[in-house]
């Protein structure tokens, strides 16, 4: 990777992902940006790719999603070792404005916090305070 | 008795010992006696011997004395003298030897008196022939004297022999009967003998074998005795109890005269409280009919509620399940509403304010529109959804399943001919159902088209669908050879709204969820059964 990656995007919605990248881009003029509407592929990446991330990550995650949901995502990422949990946050990011699914989130150790959309510029802002 | 035994046979061991002893005296006896005689008959024949023995003598001493007067020659002298001292030795032993019989001792006297004669005569003789010549002898013998004297001494001599022959005589016949009575004593005794010894030998024995029996059966009537004595003495014991048990009854036969004399006063009390309760038990009876009449009375209200109480709590069930369904519903009808309202607020906010590039703008805009449409869509969904589940009272019709199957056909003809499609049908037991023809209809294509979106890529897609008849209702069986499902992660959710498990393949995931809520309005049940790669089977049951 030529470029730092700060952000890892993971949602089925592609439009949602367009949108994201953008307010990214505009608010931190940030380029380290890598999205998977799959979010298999996005557990893998990380797996596999965990030494070239230079500087510490940030993950959304969507989620409802029709061949993993959140839940599952986070299921198989606990298994993973120490350094990369340490490496990267997990930011829950997602359209439902359930309460439900706020208190599930917080079960989860690896959950950073819950994010509903959309994205703004006020959000990508805060979490940026506290992340870098 | 043992003694008793042993005393007598030792009695008659001593008898016999002294039989025996007396018969051997006997013997001995008898022995002697015919020893006796045979003496005596030995003593008689040295008589009769010895007798002729000094007739002989007479004869010689004649003959010698007479052959010296004729020769006068002393050669004759020596033998005369020598005879003549013979003859009185001999007369001297026949004296000794019938000194027990006094007739011949008289005869031996008188026989010694004549032989002295002689030999005087005969002494006067010599002497004559030696001093006066053989002339003055003849003289002198002219008297004929020694013939006489001679004579004389041979008629003693044959007097003794002759009662001496008498005497052989008897003694010989005694000794002959004693020798005949000996043997014949002598084979008595021994006959005796043996037979009492046998006798003692045969007593003995059967003595001995009857001690040894004996000995036998003492020690077994030594063991009986003490069996008998423990017995006994058992006996004595149960005796004892049996007196003490005997007098307890005897108390308690007591005690129950007592008692049944009481019994008898109390049976009549108890005769008249029966008469009056027999009384009673009739008013009781009469009592008991009206009570049994309101029991069942209330047995039949009790089962009405019962009843009444299941049924509740059957409603009870079906509106929680129902509100839990709604909750669901709600919730996930919420999600579906709010993810494209959030893309347009994203979106929106994004376009506003900062200055983006043409492309962004019109991917953004295409996003905005892409969006409104979904919420559309899914308020169309809704109200679909409501319109199902509002009618439960639509018209209720018979449907014939192979007419409704090609109808289906007819409509996605477009489809099925594009796409290698082949759908198959059955219904040899039951080809039709009286219900809501839309519902079914709706159904039906549902899960064609649900089997059509998941056909395997590169595989001839097929669809059978068959009925069964079963006792109380109707089987309906859609089955495809699909890519399948794993029910053990998705199974609950397959029916669910908006769930969706295929991100290549379009669906907004409500068409199982129409195929359920359909079905249960129609008050049937759904269900699934799948394998990854190998396909899928929906069975619908209808109560008939």
């Amino acid at each position: 990777m030529s470029t730092e990656l700060k952000f890892i995007l993971v949602d089925d919605d592609p439009l949602n992902n367009t949108i994201c990248s953008l307010m990214l881009k505009r608010t931190l003029h940030e380029a380290g940006i890598k999205t998977f509407e799959r979010p298999q592929e996005g557990l893998v990446f990380i797996q596999s790719n965990i030494n070239k991330l230079i500087t510490h990550s940030v993950l959304f995650l969507d989620i409802h999603m029709p061949t993993l949901t959140a839940w599952d995502f986070l299921g198989q990422y606990e298994s993973f070792s120490e350094e990369i949990k340490k490496q990267i946050s997990i930011y829950l990011l997602s359209s439902s404005i359930s309460q439900r699914d706020r208190d599930k989130a917080k079960s989860y150790e690896s959950v950073k916090g819950f994010i509903t959309k959309p994205l703004t510029t006020e959000k990508i802002l805060s979490i940026a305070g506290t992340e870098f | 008795m043992k003694i008793s035994v042993r005393y007598k046979l030792f009695v008659l061991s001593f008898v016999i010992l002294a039989i025996n002893l007396a018969l051997g005296y006997a013997v001995y006896k008898s022995d002697q006696k015919l020893l006796d005689s045979e003496q005596w008959v030995q003593h008689t024949e040295q008589v009769i011997i010895q007798t002729s023995n000094v007739r002989s003598l007479a004869r010689e001493m004649q003959i010698t004395s007479r052959d010296f007067l004729i020769t006068d020659d002393s050669v004759f002298l020596e033998p005369l003298n020598h005879t003549q001292k013979a003859a009185f030795t001999y007369i001297g032993l026949l004296k000794k030897l019938t000194r027990d019989n006094p007739a011949q001792q008289k005869l031996i006297d008188s026989l010694d008196l004549y032989m002295h004669r002689l030999v005087n005569y005969s002494s006067k003789t010599i002497e004559l022939r030696g001093n006066q010549g053989l002339s003055s002898v003849i003289a002198y013998t002219t008297d004929k004297k020694r013939k006489s004297y001679t004579n004389r001494i041979n008629q003693i001599a044959n007097a003794i022999q002759e009662r001496e022959d008498i005497l052989f005589k008897q003694r010989k016949q005694i000794n002959t009967s004693n020798e005949a009575a000996f043997s014949r004593f002598s084979l008595i005794i021994f006959i005796s003998m043996a037979g009492l010894t046998i006798l003692l030998l045969i007593v003995a024995g059967k003595y001995l074998y009857q001690a040894k029996e004996k000995r036998k059966s003492a020690a077994e009537l030594l063991i009986a005795n003490d069996e008998l004595l423990f017995q006994n003495k058992e006996k004595g014991n149960r005796a004892a109890e049996l007196l003490i048990a005997n007098k307890e009854l005897l108390f308690q036969n007591e005690e129950k005269e007592k008692r049944a004399e009481e019994l008898l006063i109390a049976n009549k009390e108890l005769l008249f409280q029966n008469e009056e309760k027999e009384k009673r038990a009739l008013e009781l009876t009469i009592a008991n009919i009206e009570l049994v009449f309101q029991n069942n009375e209330k047995e039949k209200r009790a089962a009405e509620l019962k009843l009444a109480e299941i049924e509740r709590i059957k409603m009870v069930n079906e509106l929680l399940q129902r509100n839990k369904e709604l909750e669901q519903f709600a919730y996930i009808v919420s999600h579906n509403l709010r993810a494209p309202v959030a893309n347009i607020l994203g979106a929106s906010n994004a376009l506003s304010d900062m200055g983006l590039s043409t492309k962004e703008k019109v991917i953004l805009n295409k996003g905005i529109h892409t969006s409104v449409l979904k919420i559309d869509d899914v308020i169309h969904d809704l109200n679909h959804i409501l319109q199902v589940k509002g009618k439960v009272n639509e018209v209720k019709e018979i449907v014939v399943f192979s007419g409704l199957v090609d109808d289906i056909k007819d409509s996605i003809s477009h489809l099925i001919d594009k796409n290698d499609i082949e759908i198959k049908y059955d219904f040899p037991e039951v080809n039709e159902y009286f219900t809501v023809k839309p519902y079914l209809y709706s159904i039906f294509l549902n899960l064609i088209s649900n089997s059509v979106k998941y056909r395997q890529p590169n595989k001839a897609c097929t669809i059978e669908i068959m009925s069964h008849l079963l006792k109380d209702k109707i089987e309906l069986i859609f089955s495809d050879n699909g890519t399948g499902i794993d029910l053990k992660k998705k199974g609950e959710q397959v029916f669910g709204l908006y769930k969706r498990f295929h991100e290549n393949i379009e669906g907004k995931g409500i068409g199982l969820f129409m195929v359920k809520t359909q079905v249960e309005t129609l008050g049937g049940k759904i269900s699934i059964k799948s394998e990854e790669n190998v396909g899928t089977e929906f069975k619908i049951e209808f109560e008939i």
